[in-house]
């Protein structure tokens, strides 16, 4: 219907513009926070590509009884969806594609099947319960094959000649003869504790004693695999349905329940426990393998030496404080371009073996000519005064004040690496740097960027301080 | 009456014992000094070195870098391969420069902030932490109370910390302010660029020479084990020259409002 109809039949209607990332959002939320049914819930954002409305599906395989059986776990669905203001349509069958028939074409809004009654339960569907595209339903329509039971009796190679293999396939799934695979929101982790309370709770310092209790649980079961985690999620669901998820990660694997509970302390004091949490999950998402270590007989004895594991640790606070890129190490590279010879590399990286290139030492950096302490990270243009065509500045401005260049060294020049595809080269003419040294004994590294042309002068650069 | 006064020593001496325990222990072992770069400087200082536990404060622009990385690459022998958590808001730092004086640049930690809040948290972190050969942080502002932090916290575990405090040309009076502003630093430097002496070949000129530096020490803080004192006098300065090959600084000139004066013991400020 038009917008212009739909009005002159209802001036009154408010009108929002279709906003499907938002939906999505919602719909993600909304499958996040039935996560406490089952780690196993997925999302079905298009109706099953049919337009036909999104929905979640939640395998809740060896669930229900925590629930109180499948009618109360349907009962208890329906009541917090509606206590936070959604109608819900649920059916509980025992393929994905037989509960997004019933949900969406049942007679009631709360659909159970029971074992084996599910064919004669399916059978009087509409073929739009078998998730089919709009004119492949049009096509069976016009053959008069208005229902399921309608498909079931026919011979299967010619309907699959004359519609596809897909008609049989929907069927099949239907009535579970071939698998339908869900992918749950997130991957369900091995490593997961929770905790439910039966009055929910709303101070920061019950959640740490929560988390003080759940991480060694939590350790235990790691170390049985041999496993450390790199990282870890703490959800709390809030009572009103609404979760939130506080993420710390480590430089290494870890499984030291102190540690983990100290990176953990930074970040509770920013959540907000809403009208109380119900449920608190802590699942470690990221694990890689550690193995047992002999910690020092002597602890005192240590202080002094070099702890790589102290270290790991200083490091895990910091960037779950500051952000993973805020810890970085220096990393000298093989590269002319000053900028390139040295990078800044993450601690926390993804994987610790990964190296895109070969680590260079720094004693095979460029020795033959100094370098500065300070670099920046982009070459500021300077005003110079300098000898045509190849001299040294005699006087350069920067940051409105003049200073008069009472030694040079250079050039040195260093032309643009036209070997590197990747990336957008950093320069495509030569630069020619020279350290110099004002009358206040400041020393500056600056470089003309080309040559004098008689059409166009050269730019100059100030790129490092030397101390 | 003297039984009081023995006393209020007595419970002075624990109050003295439990601000810092370790530092005073630490303070009279040895080892635990590293040399400012040059005999002559460490001569001037009352400990006869640089205490490799507590917090010096160094302002100055790249200058100031250079002298913090030297100090810096003579901790390697006191604590053999111990990082070096570095904090700033900035990313300048070049690690082939640092190479230059001494410094592994993969001992490195480097630490971003957002603000000083988050530098001064890191700083103390680091400090606080076992195994860290130094912290350093870059900071334009450093509160009180943060500096007193961070001191007693290098003291408590005998950390290695250095505060770089860059000076803004542009706000002399601020910078003027920050100067004149008492700090927990053990010491305070000042480090400037000075004008060098050009390489000369048969009377003509074959480049530039070594980097000099202006060091001027402007104020030192003596804890000892009884009496936590300051000590002042006219700031000391040097004008010296970073030797590449043997890594240290040498005295090349004694200036004439510092250390020209016969050497001048430090006296205990009133």
């Amino acid at each position: 219907m038009p917008l212009a109809t739909a009005r002159a039949l209802a001036p009154t209607i408010s009108i929002h513009p279709a906003d499907p990332e938002a939906d999505l959002a919602m719909l993600d939320r909304l499958c996040a926070a039935c996560e406490r049914y089952t780690p196993w819930a997925a999302l079905d954002p298009h109706g099953g590509g049919r337009g036909k409305g999104a929905g979640l599906w939640l395998d809740i395989t060896g669930c229900d009884h925590l629930f109180g059986g499948e009618e109360a776990l349907l009962n208890d669905v329906a009541a917090r969806f509606a206590r936070t203001g959604f109608r819900t349509r649920t059916a509980i069958a025992a393929t994905p594609a037989a509960a997004w028939a019933l949900a969406r074409f049942g007679c009631t809004d709360r659909m159970r099947t029971l074992a084996g009654n599910e064919r004669a339960l399916l059978k009087p569907f509409p073929t739009a319960a078998l998730r089919l595209d709009a004119d492949l339903i049009e096509g069976l329509d016009r053959m008069g094959l208005r229902h399921i039971e309608d498909l079931v009796h026919l011979p299967r190679a010619p309907l699959a000649r004359r519609f596809g293999r897909i008609v049989l396939d929907r069927l099949d799934q239907l009535f579970g003869d071939i698998e339908e695979p869900l992918s749950p929101r997130q991957a369900p982790s091995v490593h997961v504790v929770r905790r439910v309370f039966a009055e929910p709770i709303g101070r920061i310092e019950d959640i740490e004693h929560t988390l003080a209790a759940l991480l060694p649980a939590l350790a235990a079961g790691l170390e049985s695999h041999g496993k450390g985690v790199r990282r870890l999620d703490l959800v709390l669901h809030r009572v009103d349905d609404s979760h939130a998820t506080i993420e710390v990660g480590t430089s290494r694997p870890v499984r030291d329940p102190t540690h983990l509970a100290r990176l953990f302390r930074e970040k509770l004091a920013e959540v907000d426990p809403g009208f109380g949490i119900e449920v608190v999950v802590l699942a470690a998402r990221v694990t890689e393998p550690l193995s047992h270590s002999q910690a020092a007989l002597d602890s005192e004895a240590q202080t002094a030496r070099a702890d790589p594991a102290e270290t790991a640790r200083l490091v895990d606070r910091l960037a779950n404080r500051l952000g993973p890129a805020n810890v970085t190490r220096l990393a000298a590279e093989q590269s002319h371009l000053p900028e390139r010879a040295c990078r800044e590399r993450p601690m926390m990286a993804g994987k610790q073996t990964k190296q895109t290139s070969r680590p260079t030492a720094w004693d095979e950096a460029p020795r033959r000519s100094p370098r500065p302490v300070r670099l920046l990270g982009q070459p500021l243009p300077i005003k110079v005064v300098a000898q045509v065509p190849d001299g040294p500045p005699a006087q350069f401005s920067w940051r409105r004040r003049s200073h008069r260049v009472v030694s040079a060294e250079g050039p040195e020049r260093i032309a643009p690496e036209w070997w590197m595809t990747e990336g957008r080269p950093l320069t495509r003419e030569v630069r020619d740097y020279y350290r110099i040294e004002d009358e206040e004994g400041r020393r500056y590294w600056v470089f003309r960027e080309g040559l004098y042309l008689p059409e166009k002068a050269p730019g100059w650069y100030l790129h490092g301080f030397f101390a | 009456m003297t039984a009081n006064l023995n006393i209020a020593a007595g419970l002075r001496n624990d109050i003295e014992r439990i601000e810092r325990g370790g530092a005073a222990v630490a303070a009279e072992t040895k080892d635990t000094f590293i040399s400012a770069g040059a005999a002559e400087i460490d001569k001037a200082l009352p400990w006869g070195g640089l205490p490799a536990c507590g917090l010096h404060e160094i302002f100055g622009d790249a200058a100031a870098t250079g002298f913090a990385v030297s100090l810096l690459a003579q901790l390697e022998t006191l604590k053999p391969g111990a990082p070096i958590l570095w904090c700033q808001t900035g990313r300048e730092l070049y690690g082939h420069g640092l190479a230059a004086f001494g410094l592994d640049p993969a001992r490195l930690i480097l630490v971003h902030g957002r603000n000083d809040t988050d530098l001064l948290w890191a700083m103390e972190e680091g400090l606080a932490a076992r195994g860290i050969g130094g912290v350093v942080g870059m900071l334009h502002k450093v509160p009180p109370i943060a500096g007193r932090r961070l001191q007693l916290a290098a003291e408590e575990r005998g950390g290695f910390g250095l505060l770089l405090r860059p000076l803004d040309p542009m706000a002399g009076v601020r910078a003027a302010a920050e100067l004149a502003a008492t700090s927990m630093a053990l010491t305070r430097w000042r480090v400037s660029g000075a004008p060098s002496e050009p390489v000369r070949i048969g009377g003509r000129e074959a480049g530039m020479g070594p980097l000099r530096w202006q060091l001027e020490l402007q104020r030192c803080r003596l804890s000892t084990h009884n009496s936590n004192t300051t000590y002042t006098g006219h700031p000391k300065t040097w004008q010296v020259e970073w030797r590449d090959e043997t890594g240290d600084l040498s005295v090349v000139a004694a200036l004439r409002n510092g250390s020209a004066q016969p050497a001048e013991p430090w006296r205990v400020a009133s």
